[in-house]
């Protein structure tokens, strides 16, 4: 069982439409659409593991008639929810993909704020919620409220445990990047393109970063920079690849690296080993931009996509 | 044979034996529920506090006393008793004997026992872990579940 954190999930809409243009009306037509889904990177990812086959409990803070609606929504696809629910609502995302000009546009609500009493009851059932499950998973932002370290308590409070926590949160909660010791750490580099303080892109700098987040964290088996889709960069403590899927078709990012987790963690927890774990999670990571929806649809493609990707060892 | 696992809400909704009545209460209004689980510190399922636990140690004590159903209790009182428990621990309220289903009961079985019960929803327990409940509501919608 895998236990999926999103302290901020969201109700994402995802207008995929055909030549917007600013300021006309626009009316969907056709084979436009407008698709209302569960979303958060936790929650995407714990759709994603489900979509793979693993057992999944969802937490994190939900509230009013978005909040039933995302946890209705997780368990029509089987996933088991356990929420806090708060007096706020469950905020609502924005996406626009527009086919014709290849644009996509994004636009993330705050997210209501979070009491400190809904922080003591998160907390009280998150500790009940580690007695059951083999991993944890802590991904996307922060609502108003909450610092990075709750970020930091959850890690330590699964690693008092011996469960790993997979984390793929924001480059910018610094703090987590410096010894908070998570098991696989995927920095979210979408919207703040530095790490540790310095600008980072490139697989020379993407390499040096991954050296230093295994040097602070002695715990660390896993540093995946997976922003640059055409050279995916992983470190372990003795190896680093680079990894690159072949004839990239790419018609959608939404939610790429929330399937490539996922096809992370799945291949882990099924015992492959190292190199067939990262170019699996690749080969999800590719169907998934190749599809026009953010869900994992096609296991055969996945599995017939692992051709697709070359991996070079540097070390 | 239709099952529990098949048709239940899986929805770890709980409050902890060491919460308040206040807590039960914002957890049942939230989650939109007539009854809450209870657990223990490490999650062990004990038992369910529902709306009439609280309501009827809420009630003046003549209204217990009281058949005839049209004699309305002083709704001030109501209130007022509702204040004075309002900070007990939820402890006090827990129901042992609250009926319960496992996941690998019949469909048929669930249903009786929330009938026969007059239950709004039954926890599923595997063991002493609590997974999720089955609701009246859950019975209601499966003629409404689309064949794939």
């Amino acid at each position: 069982m895998i236990l999926t954190v999103t302290l901020n999930p969201a109700i994402d809409k995802i207008l995929i439409l055909r030549g917007f243009e600013m300021h006309k009306l626009h009316r969907l037509v056709g084979d436009e659409k407008c698709n209302t889904t569960a979303g958060g990177k936790g929650v995407n990812i714990a759709l994603g593991l489900k979509a793979l086959g693993n057992d999944v409990i969802a937490t994190g803070f939900a509230g009013g008639y978005t909040g039933h609606k995302l946890c209705e929504e997780l368990r029509d696809h089987d996933v088991t929810t356990s929420f806090i629910f708060t007096d706020g609502l469950t905020r609502t995302n924005s996406a626009m993909l527009d086919v014709e000009n290849e644009t996509l546009t994004e636009i993330n609500d705050f997210g209501s704020e979070i009491s400190s009493a809904d922080k003591i009851h998160f907390l009280d059932n998150y500790r009940r919620l580690l007695n059951r499950v083999e991993m944890v998973v802590i991904a996307g932002s922060l609502p108003p409220g909450i610092d990075e370290s709750y970020y930091y308590q959850l890690i330590k409070e699964a690693n008092d445990k011996n469960i790993k926590v997979a984390l793929h949160v924001s480059s910018k909660y610094t703090s987590l990047y410096n010894g908070a010791n998570p098991f696989l750490i995927n920095p979210d580099m979408r919207s703040n393109h530095e790490f540790l303080d310095r600008p980072l892109d490139g697989i020379e700098a993407f390499i040096n970063a991954g050296r230093d987040v295994l040097i602070k964290n002695r715990d660390t088996d896993f540093v995946v920079f997976t922003h640059r889709l055409e050279n995916i960069v992983a470190l372990t403590r003795s190896h680093t690849y680079v990894l690159r899927p072949k004839g990239l078709k790419i018609l959608n990012m939404f939610g790429y690296c929330d399937a490539y987790l996922a096809g992370f963690i799945y291949g882990y927890l099924k015992g492959f080993d190292t190199e067939k774990v990262l170019r699996y999670a690749s080969a999800v990571g590719l169907t998934n931009v190749e599809y026009v929806g953010k869900d994992i649809h096609d296991l055969n493609l996945i599995d017939r996509n692992i051709e697709r990707v070359d991996l070079e060892i540097l070390q | 044979m239709k099952l529990v696992r098949e048709y239940m809400t899986k929805d770890i909704v709980a409050v902890c034996n060491s919460s308040t009545v206040k807590r039960v209460i914002e957890v049942m209004v939230l989650h939109r529920l007539c009854a809450v689980p209870v657990v223990n510190k490490i999650g062990e399922y004990i038992g369910c506090i529902s709306e009439s636990d609280i309501l009827n140690e809420a009630m003046p004590t003549y209204m217990k006393s009281i058949a005839n159903t049209s004699v309305l209790a002083n709704i001030d009182l109501v209130t007022n008793h509702l204040g004075q428990i309002i900070n007990n621990p939820a402890s006090d309220f827990i129901d042992k004997e609250y009926p319960i289903v496992k996941p690998d009961d019949t469909l048929s079985y669930a249903a009786d026992l929330l009938f026969r019960s007059k239950r709004t929803m039954l926890p599923v327990v595997t063991g002493n872990e609590l997974i999720g409940f089955f609701s009246r509501l859950d019975f209601l919608s499966i003629p409404l579940v689309k064949d794939d």
